[in-house]
């Protein structure tokens, strides 16, 4: 597996998040729906989009500067995740804290464009 | 008519449980090439009607033409004017107005995949920019091709027997790049002209004096609909769409009593072609330079059938300062119109200015008569209105009769009785036009009732992350016209139907 994140065609490599517990991959359908007047529920699909809220652990200072410097660009983002496949995305947001004396942890939610 | 859904399953995807909209906007920024827009849209709601509460029925004459207002994404200042980086700049530097402009919707299907039809065609007429907390949009209002219409004053000669389907031709050839779409009218009217008047009201005056009602479709075509069409193509005979509980959230069921009236009077001037007269004297000699040419607008003192070319020594004396006859050099070519002439005079004389003394033209001008009433009182006994009286007398190409006892005894059916109107808000049916028939299917006390009608009004309200609607204003048959032969020649004992009855 390997994880990328960053700008289209010079994303950084960064370690593999969290895969066991707080790793989230949602697909949502984007859309709207209206009851008639028997009930029936009509459902008008734009698109069917993901949502994902990584976790990375451990990180060194470095590894965390590295990862904070791509979601702090102010433009769409290509994404691989560890799950395979490439997606353009928006951060959404994204918290920094330290994890042990001398790492950190990244928690990240974005959406797909 | 409803559009084609030949090669589309449209029928059945616009009422499906689960459905995804398909949009398409393309805007033709440098007049030629249609550029993709549509990634941009946030929302689009569209509007065409032949009714609404101003303009009463449509078979009184006056539409509107269709309008469309779009909300666009513009956080990287694309439509901004101001923009010196836009890959537009060179097309809205001077600001947006009057660009060409086509929205398609429609549903994706499983197999086929995007399946959209044509939901509007004109020009942009105005673009206005919003920044609200950082969200930059631009909104798009938008005119149907009416728009070319309104703008062009346009001058004719006399046309004399023309039907209204031939007159509107005549004037949106003039307009140019207008396709058509017009019924055969039903009568003829005996003078019709322009002057510098404004080309949609003159069509929408002689489609009314034939009962019948102009628009533009939304293919971008313009429509002449006569007072029988309902009666007549398969699109109104035969519901195209079942609008019923499953397919809509929302039913308004109302009596319009605005519309009701116990007579009907039409009133019409009868014109004819007067003796030959004077129909234009310059108030002072008219001086022409050596070698030079001069030109001037001469306005009648009527409209006019046809003009007699001037004679020298009759219409004109050219001469020079020293009263000596330049007729050899002076030529004069006139291109008249209905209530005005173009007129060119030459000197080829490269010496001597000429100077045209009591020039005049003469001609044959169109003469009114006194203006006449037609009425027709309600044939309901017991009427339901009383001394209410629907007065049309402002339409100058009601000149005849016929026409006028045609339109009466139209409207008076028309207008005896109040009408209901249908409002349902339902799913986009996207192959809907206006005047379609469709089935309005509600529950009364657990019963379904089944109401035939007319679409007279189609509002579509489109999101980019939302539902694709519509809100129909149907028009109940029943009763609307006496029988399904009404005013059709042919359908019985002459035949197969012909064109016109009023002839």
């Amino acid at each position: 597996m390997t994880t990328q994140i960053g700008l289209s065609g010079s994303e950084a490599t960064v370690p593999d998040p969290v895969y066991d517990g707080p790793y989230e991959q949602t697909p949502t359908m984007i859309g709207a729906s209206q009851r008639t007047l028997d009930g029936t529920r009509k459902r008008h699909i734009a698109a069917q989009k993901t949502t994902w809220r990584v976790v990375w652990q451990g990180l060194t200072m470095a590894q965390r500067n590295a990862i904070t410097a791509e979601l702090n660009r102010k433009s769409d983002l290509s994404w691989k995740p560890p799950t395979g496949g490439t997606y353009t995305v928006q951060i959404d947001s994204y918290t920094v804290e330290a994890f042990t004396q001398d790492t950190w942890q990244i928690s990240v939610v974005m959406e797909q464009v | 008519m409803a559009q084609s859904t030949a090669g589309t399953n449209l029928v059945n995807n616009w009422h499906a449980n689960t459905a995804q909209p398909a949009v398409s906007v393309t805007v033709q920024w440098d007049g030629t090439t249609w550029t993709d827009e549509t990634s941009r849209v946030v929302s689009i709601e569209i509007q065409h009607a032949l009714y609404d509460v101003t303009t009463g029925l449509p078979m009184l004459g006056n539409t509107q033409p269709s309008q469309a207002r779009l909300v666009m994404w513009n956080a990287d200042d694309r439509y901004t004017p101001d923009n010196n980086s836009s890959p537009l700049h060179t097309h809205i530097q001077g600001g947006i107005y009057r660009v060409p402009i086509r929205i398609d919707m429609g549903y994706v299907d499983v197999v086929n995949g995007p399946e959209r039809l044509r939901q509007f065609t004109g020009e942009i007429e105005t673009a206005s920019e919003s920044n609200a907390g950082g969200q930059k949009q631009v909104v798009f209002q938008c005119v149907d091709n009416a728009i070319a219409t309104l703008q062009y004053k346009h001058r004719t000669t006399m046309q004399l027997d023309k039907r209204p389907d031939e007159y509107i031709a005549t004037l949106l050839t003039a307009v140019g790049g207008i396709s058509t779409n017009l019924d055969r009218a039903m009568g003829v009217i005996p003078f019709a002209w322009c002057d510098d008047e404004n080309v949609w009201q003159e069509c929408q005056q002689a489609a009314a004096a034939d009962g019948g009602w102009f628009y533009f479709g939304k293919d971008g075509t313009a429509r002449f609909e006569r007072m029988t069409h309902w009666l007549e193509a398969a699109d109104h005979t035969a519901s195209q769409a079942t609008i019923n509980a499953a397919r809509m959230w929302h039913y308004v069921d109302e009596i319009v009593w605005r519309d009701v009236y116990s007579s009907v009077i039409v009133a019409y001037t009868p014109r004819r072609i007067g003796p030959e007269q004077v129909i234009y004297e310059s108030d002072r000699p008219i001086e022409v330079p050596p070698g030079g040419t001069v030109h001037l607008t001469a306005l009648f003192r009527g409209p006019v059938a046809s003009y007699i070319p001037p004679v020298c020594y009759t219409d004109f004396w050219p001469v020079t300062a020293g009263m000596t006859s330049q007729s050899s050099y002076v030529t004069i070519a006139v291109t008249a119109y209905a209530m005005q002439a173009d007129i060119e005079i030459t000197n080829s004389n490269g010496e001597f200015a000429a100077y045209i003394l009591d020039f005049q033209l003469r001609g044959y001008l169109v003469e009114g008569d006194e203006t006449q009433e037609v009425r027709e009182d309600t044939t309901l006994d017991p009427p339901l209105i009383a001394g209410k009286i629907y007065s049309l007398r402002e339409n100058d190409f009601v000149q005849s009769e016929t026409q006028a006892a045609m339109l009466a005894a139209f409207l008076r059916d028309k207008l005896q009785r109040p009408r209901r109107l249908i409002g349902v808000q339902a799913v986009a049916c996207p192959f809907l036009e206006l005047g379609d028939r469709v089935m309005v299917q509600h529950y009364m006390e657990g019963s379904a009732v089944n109401i035939a009608g007319y679409v007279v009004g189609y509002t579509q309200r489109y999101q980019a992350d939302g539902m694709y609607t519509m809100e129909l204003v149907v028009l109940p048959v029943d009763n609307l016209f006496a029988s399904s032969n009404y005013f059709r020649v042919g359908s019985s004992a002459y035949g197969p139907a012909s064109p016109a009855l009023f002839y």
